[in-house]
């Protein structure tokens, strides 16, 4: 039973999500769709995925849940990011940067380099 | 920072505050579905259609409420609190398994519990002194007269204090009794007399008051003997706590005076609670009356002698300085005298020693930690005790891991069902474990309370048997012992059944429903656990017969006397109030006369030794005519016993040649002496002893005694030791002499039972002086049975853990058994069907039952043979490898195998067919 999202390599889910709730505090829903709308449609999350990813970060203290109205005045759970969280989306952005660069370049390389 | 998040929120999240995750989860799921409904409806879908789509798009709530708790520590604890109770539900549905398994695991857990407890108050637990391991005990050894641990004389302790480097600090003293008169009652209390340098040598405090200061336990005379403190020491007394709590009420008392033995003595101090000296407990604490100055008294032997370590220093190199220094003793102190006054450290390996060859040579100064001392030979004895119970524990788990087998069987489709909905195999072990774990914890906490009574019992039945006894309790120690016996077992027993399992082919094994098979893998391991267990149960059952038979060995010993019928009491006239000796011994001839007018009593005597108690003297004495050879025993005795009245009638002891005392010896101008066989076999060999004369220690004013009779020996020392050399005197004789005794034993001799005499004794005791207490007023047989009150004790604890390994393996034998022919019954009724004999099928159920508990049998005799080393030393008058006791121990073993089959054979052999075809 690993935990993977559809498409999203795995254990960067988080980092989807913290990126995605720098813009502003969004609910579950919205996360979702605005992630695939950002990917262009290539990130597709369900929701499998995505409320234990929530649930996870939030017991971390990365992001924070807040009930709130909504449009027609609905109420839902909205997260927004935690100063951790900032600092956390920070490091591992730094970290996925260089790696995925240094990967980028191995898989670039010309035969001579290899 | 994340981690305090994930504790504070998984804390919320068990106390039940809002309880809510999940609900909260479920209402964030609701409002993304509908979200989801409204984007489909939006972009153009029927809105029953969106909402399948959207349903199906995000899959299961259940399944992602289930995800979204995974991550969640305290769901480790939810699924354990299900797990307990459903393994308490479970365990509450089978009642006869769960009160079956939670006795055996109390008896079991409790029964190695209160033996650790022992095992960590005497042997474990240091003493209780400051640096304890510092501490160490010093005796002499003198191979020539077969003194392994013998006293110091003060003399040598003297020597010793001033020569040696290795220890900071050395004490004297020497235990006892005295009498204490509180103006209203006489009391017999343990006394301690110390010198001052022994409560700083164990680092004992003061609680009030103050202890002894420097000199003040020094006395002026010469020290002469083994007894009280002699005239001249300061009338002070130091109390212990508990006497001061028990007697005095725990009023203040410091400054007051009290009556010991007829000295009036000044309270000075009160030690704090719990202060022991070599586990005799006193409660008085009197100066010794060592005279440093006196060096005449080189061979009174009478100290005991307790040093410590300087820091830094081992035992090793105070070894090594010791014997240099005994190596040249005699030049060290200057000492070149022939006999007593010479007598001086000699090392044991010197041959020729002054030109005198010497065949057992050697007088040497000896030292080991002074906890050794204390606990002695009962550390083999609580060993024992330990390994017994241990595998009594051993035997119960055997018990509970094939009854957990058979339970796990019987609940196949249970677990086939619950595996179906679902449940991981490893998900069923973790409840497996659980069951056993909380089976455990509660046999534990049940085990506790057997070991506090089992031990409460054990001590008053079994007092003073062994060392240490009286501050056993159960500590945190002992609690973890239990606690970790009751978890190690409940693994032992919990996991067996899985352990032919393995993890993969569990739930396949699961799987296989109600289909059993008498001979599948699980069976053939609880056959197994019965041969070890019934292998076990002889071991144990093998070391009871033979400690049962040692004890009967014991008390069948011809003890030299007629222990029937005789009453025995202890008396100290204080010399402080009798200073005159003959006038005491007058005192106790009156008594002895009174005694005699107690309706009943058909005679009465007195001695300063009392048989099976006599403390060995080995005392210097001359032997007229008898020159040692080289390799002769040397002219020591022994023990000398003075004795008042008709001693040898009334302790019927055999007159073997000549006469006993008469009336007529006390006012005669002849010494005269009795003394037994093995005396005059040894000095006299050959010679008619009669007539022949000896001469007692220790000065040349001594007369010379003249030997009118030979006595059959008496076991003096103890029930299993040879009688030794042994001399009488008669007291009304040698009182007139000068010699002082302080402790007379009493026996009566009665033809009424001892509750009716006893009264009569006490009146006669008071009569004589009220201020005497009479103590340890008891039967003579009582004597002989304290005697031997260790073996006793280990006998009678060995047989119970026997019974009840016997009683276990029965158990175990037969609910194997009976599983088995229920589990055949289809089997047994179809061949019964086919024409089988009743006979046959009884005959095979026995034959198979027979087999395991034969093989058993085999193998805890081999083993038993095999141990047979380690208890030898604790027997009496048999061999460990005893074959009587190994034969009767084989067909006891046999016979209870024989009764736990039969029956399941029985009623295998009963199995009706159509019962069993209309079951179906």
């Amino acid at each position: 039973m690993t935990e993977r999202a559809s498409g999203v390599v795995q254990g960067t889910l988080d980092m989807l999500i913290l990126r995605t709730l720098t813009l502003e505090p969004m609910h579950g829903y919205g996360i979702g769709t605005r992630l695939t709308q950002i990917s262009d449609g290539v990130l597709k999350v369900n929701a499998g995925s995505l409320f234990p990813a929530l649930g996870r970060l939030e017991r971390n203290g990365l992001i924070k849940g807040e009930w709130r109205s909504s449009e027609n005045s609905r109420r839902a759970k909205y997260y927004s990011i935690t100063a951790p969280g900032r600092a956390t989306l920070k490091r591992e952005t730094r970290d996925w940067d260089v790696h995925s660069n240094a990967i980028a370049r191995v898989l670039r390389a010309s035969l001579g380099e290899l | 920072m994340a981690l305090l998040h994930r504790l504070l929120a998984g804390v919320q999240q068990l106390l039940g505050r809002s309880g809510d995750a999940d609900l909260e989860l479920e209402r964030e799921l609701d409002d993304y579905l509908r979200r989801a409904m409204e984007q489909k409806v939006t972009a153009g879908m029927s809105p029953g259609e969106a909402e399948r789509s959207a349903r199906l798009e995000m899959g299961g709530s259940e399944q992602i409420k289930e995800r979204a708790r995974e991550g969640r520590w305290e769901l480790a604890i939810e699924r354990l609190s299900q797990d307990v109770r459903h393994a308490s539900r479970s365990l509450a549905a089978s009642k006869a398994f769960t009160s079956v398994s939670i006795l055996t695991l109390a008896l079991g857990i409790g029964a190695n519990t209160a033996i650790f407890s022992i095992l960590d108050g005497v042997i474990l637990r240091p003493l209780g002194y400051p640096k304890p391991d510092q501490l160490m005990f010093l005796s002499t050894r003198s191979p020539a007269v077969g003194l392994t641990s013998f006293w110091l004389s003060p003399v040598e302790y003297f020597e010793f204090r001033e020569l040696n480097q290795s220890f900071e600090s050395i004490g004297a003293f020497h235990v006892g009794e005295v009498n204490l008169f509180d103006g209203d009652q006489p009391h017999r209390v343990r006394s301690a007399a110390v010198d001052e340098h022994l409560l700083a040598t164990l680092g004992i405090p003061v609680a009030q008051g103050r202890l002894f200061t420097n000199g003040e336990t020094n006395g002026t005379l010469p020290t002469t003997a083994r007894g009280q403190p002699p005239p001249g020491t300061q009338p002070v007394v130091i109390l212990s706590h508990e006497l001061w709590q028990a007697t005095f009420g725990g009023r203040p008392i410091i400054g007051r005076r009290l009556d010991i033995e007829g000295v009036s003595r000044e309270v000075i101090g009160i030690l704090p609670p719990g202060v022991d000296l070599m586990d005799h407990r006193p409660e008085v604490w009197l100066p010794i009356g060592l005279n440093p100055a006196d060096r005449q008294n080189r061979a009174g032997h009478y100290l005991s002698v307790v040093g410590r370590l300087r820091d830094g220093v081992s035992v090793e190199s105070a070894r090594a300085e010791l014997e240099t220094l005994i190596d040249t003793w005699a030049d060290r102190v200057g000492v070149s005298g022939e006999g007593l006054a010479g007598h001086t450290f000699i090392p044991a390996n010197r041959t020729v020693y002054r030109g005198k060859r010497m065949p057992n040579p050697g007088h040497v100064l000896q030292f080991w930690p002074l906890k050794d001392e204390v606990i002695g030979p009962a550390t083999q004895t609580i060993w024992t005790l330990q390994a017994s119970v241990g595998l009594v524990l051993l035997i119960a788990c055997a018990n509970l891991a094939s009854l957990f087998m058979a339970r796990a069987d019987t609940r196949r489709r249970e677990l086939a069902v619950r595996t179906a909905l679902g449940a991981t195999p490893k998900r069923l072990i973790q409840q497996f474990m659980t069951e056993g774990l909380l089976l455990a914890i509660v046999g534990g906490a049940l085990g506790v309370i057997v070991a506090r009574t089992g031990i409460a019992v054990l001590v008053r039945t079994y007092p003073d048997s062994l060392p240490r006894t009286s501050g056993l309790r159960i500590d945190g120690g002992v609690l973890l012992f239990a606690a970790g016996v009751a978890v190690l077992s409940a693994l032992l027993f919990a996991f067996a059944p899985l352990i032919h399992t393995r993890m993969q082919g569990l739930a396949a094994a699961l799987r296989e429903g109600t289909n059993r098979q008498a001979g599948n893998p699980r069976q053939r391991a609880r056959a197994c656990l019965v041969i070890g267990e019934v292998a076990l149960a002889v071991v144990l059952t093998t070391a009871a017969g033979l400690l049962a038979r040692s004890v009967g060995n014991l008390t069948s010993v011809d003890v030299g006397f007629n222990g029937s019928r005789l009453i025995t009491f202890s008396t100290t006239l204080p010399p402080a109030r009798y200073p005159q000796s003959a006038f005491r011994a007058e005192v106790y001839q009156s008594m002895l006369e009174r005694l005699r007018g107690i309706p009943g009593v058909t005679s009465v005597s007195a001695m300063s030794g009392l048989p099976l108690e006599h403390i060995v003297q080995t005392m210097a004495t001359d032997f007229d005519g008898y020159v040692a050879g080289p390799a002769d025993p040397q002219e020591f005795a022994d023990y000398t016993n003075h004795v008042l009245g008709n001693y040898f009638q009334t302790m019927g002891i055999p007159i073997l040649q000549g006469r006993g005392f008469e009336p007529s010896d006390a006012t005669s101008s002849t010494p005269v002496a009795v003394v037994n066989k093995t005396l005059a076999e040894t000095f006299w060999k050959g010679r008619d002893p009669i007539g022949q004369r000896l001469r007692p220690c220790c000065s040349p004013q001594t007369p010379w005694f003249t030997v009118v009779g030979v006595s059959a020996d008496v076991k003096e020392g103890a029930i299993d030791k040879k009688a030794g050399t042994e001399i009488y005197f008669a007291l009304d004789q040698t009182a007139s002499l000068g010699t002082t005794i302080g402790t007379m034993h009493v026996v009566v001799r009665t033809t009424a039972p001892f509750e009716e005499s006893a009264p009569f004794i006490r009146n006669v005791a008071r009569e004589i002086d009220p201020t005497v207490p009479i103590v340890r007023l008891r039967e003579m047989s009582d004597v002989l049975q304290e005697s031997i009150r260790r073996p006793r004790l280990l006998s009678h604890t060995v047989n119970i853990f026997a019974g009840l390994a016997l009683l276990l393996s029965w158990i175990g034998t037969y609910g194997l058994l009976s599983y088995t022919v229920t589990n055949r019954r289809r089997e047994l009724g179809i061949r019964v069907a086919l024409g089988a004999s009743r006979a046959a099928i009884l005959a095979q159920i026995l034959r198979w039952g027979l087999a395991l508990v034969f093989l058993g049998t085999v193998a805890g005799v081999a083993a038993a043979i095999g141990l047979s080393q380690f208890i030898a030393s604790l027997l009496f008058g048999i061999a460990a490898t005893d074959a009587t006791t190994m034969m009767a121990v084989v067909v006891g073993v046999m016979a209870v195998g024989t009764l736990a089959c039969s029956i399941p054979a029985w009623r295998a052999s009963r199995v009706d067919p159509l019962l069993l075809i209309r079951e179906d």
